[in-house]
């Protein structure tokens, strides 16, 4: 499978992977749409920075991922590119898969209701190439076959 | 060969999937006592307060089709009394199922004193499958006022949601702080200010001798000498290993019962995962139950690659917990005080908005984390307590605000993005 690698030499902390991120996960798409949504989806990616450091970082598709095995209810699971998906629909924001994330890259959306949805990288599934990866302009992202 | 799961949970499905993925053809049978598909246990209080049915996806610890897709025969509602290992039978109450490799994952049972007086008249529950949330459903149909023994994760939360839809609730806790296996005294009591909110009357520092009443329950007195008029006692001073079948079939039990590091118990063919289990703790370096869905997941899954040709062995775990009760999200592990030849790293520059962060190290190893409001990068700290990472050279940045992977020396940042 394909993974996006964090090359954290390249980044220039502009922040364009998170704002590409949050407007791919919106329901049209466009940026103006997504600025203006009431609940703006986050950005599953997130620039770390404390200078001269910096780096987008978010899920690593791990290969025996212990999000998926500490899910109550099944509701993260490995889709046929072999990414980790979490099933919104079932979620029930109980942050177990926060508690074994070796990366701390799985966010806490508790605006939707009762039950609080964890919030991670799906690889854009509607996407060739991840839309961070496209939006870097920098070369800190690649998309590249796992090694 | 015929594989037999007794249990249908988290750690049966778990080794069943596991099974399947290595053997496509042979039978797996799945028995268990409860009727229901596999749910998700800690949605029980959910279900208790109607914000999740028993129709719904989310309830259900796999989707509908599970058991067909994986070829699954079930025999649900069904009680297994003992494990013939000689002839390798399993024995129900008027059949026998054979088998060549059997694995028990039989779960817990709730734990209730024995020298409770009247702990088994009408209107004492315990509450840690749906058979009981049934039960309790029902009685609070008609009751009001609820005693719950016992401030662990599932009292407490089970406390907070039965006050949020209106009952008179008083939980009653033994130690002097909530959560107390879970927490320390500073976070044990922002979940307290939680409970209080919610409206729960919380008593710390003292335990219910007797329930009062004679064919029903009517209150319960205190040791402390206090009464307290109820209608329902809900029982949630913890679970303790679901033995009972292991026991009849001559199976080597200590604190739980007993397996090696691939989930073999002392008898071949036999495995056993999940709570039922005592598994290697690396934080308290000896063997206890740790009744937590992830280990009964890992552990049902290296049961079933072992079950099926395949080897895997468990490296150790340690408690690790997730609970959130009102705005207090928290995740916990380890140690929740700190023992007096370990070094703690606090960050309580935010206790007043609920924010508090804490580990215990020892000799370089992270014994014990809370992290209360603010909870992402515990993951970060699970893994480095499985991974044995000697955290000395940056302990203290561990507790920071926004500790993250800037917070990591380099080399340590590409070991862990190696390991995908």
């Amino acid at each position: 499978m394909k993974l996006v690698y964090i090359k954290e030499n390249a980044c220039v902390e502009c922040k364009l992977c998170e704002l590409a991120c949050y407007v791919e996960h919106s329901p049209t798409k466009d940026i103006l749409d997504a600025y203006e949504m009431q609940i703006r989806p986050l950005p599953r990616c997130e620039v770390d920075v404390e200078l001269p450091y910096s780096a987008s970082i978010m899920c690593r598709h791990c290969i025996d991922a212990p999000c998926l095995t500490a899910c109550q209810n099944g509701s993260i699971y490995r889709d046929e590119r072999g990414a980790v998906i979490v099933n919104e629909k079932t979620c029930v924001g109980c942050w177990m898969c926060i508690m074994m994330c070796p990366y701390g890259v799985i966010k806490r959306d508790r605006r939707h209701g009762y039950f609080g949805i964890s919030t991670k990288c799906d690889l854009c599934p509607e996407r060739e190439t991840p839309a961070c990866v496209d939006a870097c302009p920098n070369g800190a992202l690649l998309f590249d076959d796992r090694g | 060969m015929r594989y037999v799961i007794i249990g249908n949970s988290v750690a049966g499905l778990s080794a069943c999937e596991a099974i399947r993925a290595n053997d496509k053809d042979s039978a797996i049978t799945v028995i268990s006592d409860e009727p229901f598909f596999a749910y998700s246990r800690p949605l029980l209080s959910d279900y208790i307060t109607g914000h999740v049915k028993i129709e719904d996806d989310r309830f259900h610890y796999r989707r509908a089709a599970f058991y067909d897709n994986l070829n699954i025969e079930r025999m649900l509602g069904k009680k297994v009394r003992q494990v013939d290992t000689k002839n390798k039978k399993i024995i129900l109450d008027n059949e026998a199922v054979e088998y060549d490799r059997c694995l028990i994952a039989t779960g817990g049972t709730p734990f209730v004193p024995p020298n409770l007086k009247n702990s088994d008249i009408e209107g004492v529950y315990s509450f840690t499958n749906l058979t009981y949330a049934l039960e309790l459903e029902q009685a609070l149909k008609i009751a009001k006022k609820i005693v719950v023994v016992g401030a662990g994760l599932i009292g407490a939360k089970l406390a907070e949601k039965l006050s949020l839809n209106g009952f008179d609730v008083t939980i009653v806790e033994l130690t002097n702080k909530v959560l107390g296996l879970a927490l320390d005294v500073p976070a044990s009591s922002i979940v307290t200010g939680q409970m209080i909110k919610a409206g729960v009357n919380v008593i710390t520092g003292d335990s219910v001798s007797e329930i009062m009443g004679t064919k029903k329950c009517e209150g319960v007195v205190l040791a402390s000498g206090k009464k307290i008029e109820c209608d329902i006692v809900v029982m949630a001073i913890g679970v303790k290993p679901n033995v009972t079948i292991a026991k009849a079939s001559g199976i080597a039990i200590n604190r739980g019962l007993a397996v090696s590091e691939t989930m073999q118990t002392s008898v071949k063919d036999i495995f056993a995962a999940g709570d039922v289990v005592e598994l290697y703790d690396k934080v308290f370096q000896m063997n206890h139950p740790i009744p937590i869905i992830p280990w009964a997941s890992v552990c049902g899954r290296i049961a079933g690659e072992n079950m099926s040709g395949g080897y895997k062995i468990f490296e150790g775990g340690f408690p690790v917990n997730s609970i959130s009760i009102g705005n207090a999200s928290f995740i916990s592990m380890g140690y929740a005080e700190t023992p007096e030849d370990c070094q703690e790293y606090v960050n309580d520059k935010r206790i007043d908005e609920g924010i508090y962060k804490k580990i215990v190290v020892k000799e370089g190893a992270i014994k014990g984390a809370i992290f209360m409001g603010e909870i992402e990068r515990a993951g970060m700290v699970s893994a480095m307590i499985k991974d044995n990472i000697d955290v000395s050279s940056f302990a203290e940045r561990i507790v920071e605000d926004g500790f993250w992977w800037h917070s990591l020396e380099r080399t340590l940042r590409e070991k862990l993005t190696r390991r995908v």
